[in-house]
């Protein structure tokens, strides 16, 4: 799967700020900001892919369809696959559809829910700094959900995951199945 | 025919409303995260030395009622920029796994913060001392 140019240079401006002798707490704040955005992009666009195939035709679509995607149903549903790997209680239709998540698709929930956890708190929590060696592994978290991904293809609650990350909290999942 | 004034239903913000997501299970109360803090604090957790812990119970619009955990750990080794991604995030998973035994259900998020970056990041003044003292005690804590 071809990664969008923003992807990279998301976490190139991660690099960079890590890379500077003393980053200054904005510059850090920014770099979990970044990391954040690389790994929801590139999810959004495996989703959006799940859609509409794989034929680089539907680039417009992908594109289109991007713009569909919130941060708080990408959150929500990582914590659904999350849970349902800690045995957490699930309405029984999400524990049909992510009955047994693969340990990648479980790391993978958690890193991106870790990191928007993150990504909130760098953002609004302005009383505490953060540390470069906390952004650098939130940074190096980002790097391993992207490839964590690429392994999730054709793996049918991966599928699922990747088709509930559009509006799967606003489905009537209560009363279904 | 002059135009009805029947004020018509707005679906879209019946669309918008999310039918499933987790509640805020509450019942966590300061005892409980006051054990939990306890129950990392002086051990080893994934190699890692917890040097202090602080557990908070906090709320966000974005992220509703959760958990914010602090572990002070050591220092990297000398050579090493910073402690390995794996370890680190076997060390968070741990961390967030303990809050079990407390029946602490809210969502947590942890960070891990090493004893050189305790003041940058803004610990409390008693929190960073103790931290501090901790880390200079040769004892060998119990591994939870």
């Amino acid at each position: 799967m071809t990664t969008p140019p923003i992807v990279e240079g998301l976490l190139d401006f991660a690099d960079d700020v890590l890379r500077a002798p003393a980053p200054k707490p904005a510059a850090l704040r920014r770099a979990v900001s970044a990391a954040y955005y690389a790994v929801f992009h590139q999810l959004v666009r495996s989703a959006a892919r799940q859609i509409f195939g794989d034929d680089p035709v539907h680039e417009v679509d992908w594109q289109v369809a991007s713009r569909w995607y919130s941060h708080h149903d990408v959150k929500v549903v990582s914590g659904w696959v999350v849970n349902q790997a800690g045995r957490r209680q699930l309405p029984q239709s999400l524990q049909l559809l992510l009955d047994t998540p693969s340990p990648e698709l479980i790391e993978l929930a958690g890193i991106v829910s870790e990191l928007q956890d993150s990504r909130i708190e760098a953002d609004y929590v302005a009383s505490e700094d953060l540390e470069a060696d906390e952004v650098g592994f939130l940074v190096c978290q980002a790097r391993r959900a992207l490839a964590l991904l690429t392994r999730l293809s054709g793996d049918r609650v991966s599928d699922n995951y990747l088709m509930l990350l559009l509006g799967g909290p606003r489905l009537p999942l209560r009363r279904a199945g | 025919m002059p135009m009805s004034t029947t004020t018509s239903m707005n679906y879209s913000v019946i669309m918008t409303e999310p039918l499933y997501t987790p509640a805020p299970l509450g019942g966590t109360n300061d005892r409980m995260l006051a054990a939990y803090a306890d129950a990392l604090r002086g051990h080893v957790i994934e190699g890692f030395r917890i040097l202090e812990a602080v557990v908070r119970a906090d709320w966000m619009p974005q992220l509703g009622d959760y958990i914010r955990v602090f572990v002070v750990i050591d220092d990297p080794p000398e050579g090493t920029k910073s402690w390995p991604s794996p370890r680190v995030s076997a060390l968070h998973t741990a961390v967030r796994d303990a809050a079990m035994r407390f029946c602490i259900v809210e969502h947590i998020h942890v960070r891990s913060i090493s004893l050189r970056g305790v003041v940058r990041v803004g610990l409390p003044a008693d929190v960073i001392a103790r931290a501090r003292a901790a880390a200079e005690r040769p004892s060998a804590p119990t591994q939870t």
